[in-house]
């Protein structure tokens, strides 16, 4: 049965928090691109007959503030690093729940986190960080926002493929949106670059999902 | 006689031992402009579909492959050798070609030690006057075959907008004679086919009134030529050699001529009848094109095969999806009683999965065909989209096929640019005609027009039934009243959809707001099987493929017993799971032979 979406709170799943806003500050303050300005976290209320404001932060204030007393770069990546960890382990414990013919689907997810993981921790191992994150931040991708108005789905007991989907984009775009808000809240230097280039990362992993989205859902299937 | 006259005849051979002498070029005196001198063939226009050869009176061209030159579904892979020991430079062939690849030069002197070097490709043996400009050309209003087709009646649009009738009429004999009169026969069309129907043939049929062998070439290869003579996606029309210069042959309609011909019991004497009883016994899950064209196939050869159908008839979506006015239920229900006079067994209303499951069908049968189509609609999941309003366009086709009461809103939005959105559109239109004497439809799809997955006809229809079709918006929401009425679906205008690798990658201009009036909003967006019709068991056992059940190249699954074919793992296509149904009944009946060869074995 495929999960239905009503426009109230949902249930966290471990390791979230829900957050409240109302729609038009966030719209206002939506990111544009990696270089877009935020000038507070985006939160957002479950508000009828909106669109934006009915998504929700996936990312616990704990969380940011962990990421906020950070003060250099290898430790920040460490931070970034344990979430892409958590995810993968989200995903992989994930796979073997869902039927059979979507589980290609969540095991692609935890590679892919996976290879957040490995992108982290090999640019970690780096003696040359900060060139590196310059070199990045300077091809910022484009938020498509296909996914701004896809309801986040409580993933249930039976999720199906466009579900799971659905809850990715929601991860990444909360993900995404977490590194903008603390790279606007972060004076110039290694570390906003650092932030810069997390939620680029984020953003083409999301701009990827869509993709796959798009395939899933909007062509039949096949 | 003189001694002169006895010795002269000797003095001959004293040019024994001289040198041969050639004066190259003993004139220097160019032919005139549209001298029709030797040939060329610009590669880039040959298509390789033969019709140079066919009409050359003196048997001069044949048509040969070319190293390098692979063969497409829009190209033979052949290319005419001309033979000048035989041409006779009449220029028909450069007449009649199909693409007008082939022209002559105004060149007319060639000089050669070996005569083998005549055999001649032009375009592919490089010569001097390859691009030159001179030389015959047909003339640009001259054409051996009429570049026009015969044009179908069909219903006006105020005729059929408040009707399910069907609204193409079909040729008569003398239109479709006509019409056949324009083949050249080349059989590009064949290929493309994915039955490889003997398409030529059926349209000399045609030309010759000969509907008996019309029939019997049909039903080589498709027994759903009712269905397919109505809504194939003519891919056959598309390597049509005629398209290059006027309009490609109308295939599909000189289908649906011949077998429009033939009354029923002539069609089934024309068939016969099936083997002798193997004592084997299949399943087939799902009587739609892909299910029963398997079923009719395996029934011929004599084994016993029982169809399973969720619904009250059979079709599949043939039924339940495309509207009436495209496909009359009456002519689907020919093709099908064909089927069943083969002695295949369809027990309506028995949905495997609840009624019976899998795991019987595989214990009672040697063998089961999978074929269970696409059933289930997709749903953008949108803001709103839970609301009861917020109907999938396949659950209301399904609804109005049954003759069920539906709901007919006084405004409609459908979500979706493909034919699913095409059929639903114009079905409410029509029962919005019917009730309230005017039409409030629109539909709106992420793709720009030129890139909806609809048919191009079925779009410009809609828009000749006045369905209001707004490209480029991206859905956003549905919108309510303070009472939770449903009011309509906001969009946002989309720039473009696709990156430069055709993958989706959508923008937006959020500025370019609009809200759509709609008391029901109908998504269209796609469709996927109901694999809970499988069980845990089985679906877990069987191999996917990112989200499909893998086959091999005969249809098999993983699973020994299994076969599955149609939409349900190719993709939404009548023609395409006719082509799975024969290519599983052969598997299967190769199967079962083997099957009970190793059985005689083991018993000696």
């Amino acid at each position: 049965m495929h999960p239905v979406f009503s426009v109230v709170k949902k249930t966290c799943t471990p390791n979230m928090k829900h957050a409240m806003k109302v729609k038009e500050d966030h719209r206002a303050q939506r990111p544009q691109g990696s270089n877009k300005k935020l000038s507070v976290h985006p939160v957002f209320s479950v508000v009828k007959k909106t669109c934006a404001p009915n998504k929700e932060q996936a990312m616990s204030e704990a969380n940011i503030q962990r990421l906020k007393n950070k003060t250099t770069l290898k430790e920040i990546l460490e931070v970034a690093t344990e979430f892409e960890r958590t995810a993968r382990d989200f995903y992989a414990a994930l796979a073997p729940k869902v039927r059979k013919d979507i589980r290609w689907l969540v095991e692609e997810l935890a590679e892919e986190e996976q290879e957040h993981y490995d992108l982290f921790t090999g640019l970690a191992a780096r003696d040359d960080i900060t060139e590196q994150l310059k070199a990045e931040i300077e091809r910022p991708v484009s938020d498509n926002r296909f996914s701004d108005c896809i309801h986040t789905p409580d993933l249930g007991e039976n999720p199906d493929d466009q579900a799971v989907l659905q809850y990715a984009l929601m991860r990444e775009d909360a993900a995404m949106q977490q590194y903008h808000a603390l790279a606007q809240s972060t004076p110039p230097g290694a570390i906003h670059d650092l932030f810069l280039f997390l939620a680029n990362e984020e953003t083409k992993h999301k701009v990827e999902l869509e993709k796959v989205y798009y395939e899933v859902v909007h062509s039949g299937g096949v | 006689m003189s001694i002169r006259d006895v010795i002269s005849p000797f003095t001959a051979w004293k040019n024994l031992f001289r040198d041969p002498v050639s004066i190259a070029d003993p004139l220097n005196r160019p032919a005139s402009a549209r001298y029709r001198g030797f040939h060329r063939n610009d590669q880039e226009l040959c298509i390789g579909c033969g019709t140079c050869e066919t009409i050359c009176q003196n048997g001069a061209i044949d048509m040969l492959p070319v190293d390098g030159l692979a063969a497409s579904k829009e190209d033979s892979g052949l290319r005419p050798r001309i033979d000048y020991g035989r041409c006779c430079w009449c220029a028909l062939c450069v007449d009649v070609c199909m693409t007008g690849s082939l022209t002559m030069s105004n060149e007319y002197k060639w000089i050669e030690s070996d005569p083998d070097n005549y055999l001649y490709t032009p375009g592919v043996d490089k010569k001097h006057w390859d691009d030159s400009e001179l030389g015959y050309r047909r003339h640009e209003e001259k054409h051996l075959m009429p570049l026009v087709r015969v044009e179908m009646p069909e219903l006006q649009p105020r005729q059929r907008m408040d009707s399910f009738v069907e609204m193409v009429k079909g040729y008569d004999v003398e239109q479709a004679k006509l019409e056949a009169d324009r083949c050249v026969a080349c059989g590009l069309c064949i290929a493309t086919c994915p039955a490889h129907m003997s398409i030529p043939q059926y349209i000399q049929a045609v030309r010759d009134g000969d509907y008996d062998r019309g029939v019997q070439l049909l039903y080589e290869t498709n027994p759903f030529s009712q269905v397919c003579g109505r809504v194939c996606t003519h891919k056959c029309e598309d390597s049509c050699a005629a398209r290059y210069e006027g309009d490609p042959i109308a295939i599909r309609w000189l289908k649906r001529h011949i077998i429009d011909q033939v009354p029923q019991e002539r069609v089934l004497e024309l068939i016969g009848k099936p083997a002798a009883p193997t004592g084997k016994q299949i399943a087939i899950v799902g009587a739609g094109p892909a299910g029963l064209t398997a079923a009719f196939d395996l029934a011929r050869l004599g084994h016993a095969v029982t169809v399973y159908e969720a619904q009250a008839a059979g079709g599949g979506m043939t039924r339940y999806g495309i509207p009436e006015y495209r496909l009359p239920y009456d002519a689907l229900d020919r093709d099908i009683a064909v089927i069943t006079a083969m002695g295949v067994d369809i027990k309506y209303n028995q949905p495997v999965g609840t009624d019976i499951s899998m795991q019987q069908l595989e214990n009672d049968n040697d063998a089961v065909v999978l074929t269970v189509g696409l059933h289930q609609g997709r749903s953008t999941r949108i803001p709103g989209s839970d609301h009861p309003q917020v109907r999938k366009a396949v659950e209301l086709l399904r609804q109005i096929t049954n003759g069920e009461k539906v709901d007919v809103p006084k405004s409609l939005v459908v979500i979706g640019g493909g034919n699913v959105a095409m059929d639903i559109a114009r079905s409410m239109a029509r029962l919005q005609m019917q009730q309230y004497g005017q039409i409030n439809i629109t539909v709106t799809a992420l793709e720009a027009l030129d890139n909806f997955l609809a048919d191009p006809v079925e779009v410009k229809e809609s828009f000749e039934e006045f369905i209001n079709i707004l490209d480029s918006r991206g859905p956003r929401e549905c919108v309510f009243d303070d009472d939770g009425k449903l009011l309509g679906l906001k969009t946002w205008k989309v720039l473009s959809i696709f990156d430069e690798n055709q993958r989706f990658a959508p923008r937006y201009d959020e500025s370019d707001e609009q809200i759509h009036e709609g008391e029901m909003v109908a998504e269209a967006i796609g469709q996927m099987m109901d694999v809970n019709l499988l069980g845990e068991d089985l679906t877990e056992r069987l191999e996917w493929e990112r989200g499909r059940i893998r086959i091999d190249a005969d249809g098999r699954t993983s699973e020994h017993w299994l076969w599955s074919g149609g939409d349900c793992v190719k993709g939404p296509d009548v023609i395409n799971a006719v082509a799975d149904g024969h290519r599983m009944a052969a598997s299967i009946d190769l199967a079962l032979h083997e099957t009970t060869e190793d059985t005689k074995t083991t018993e000696q």
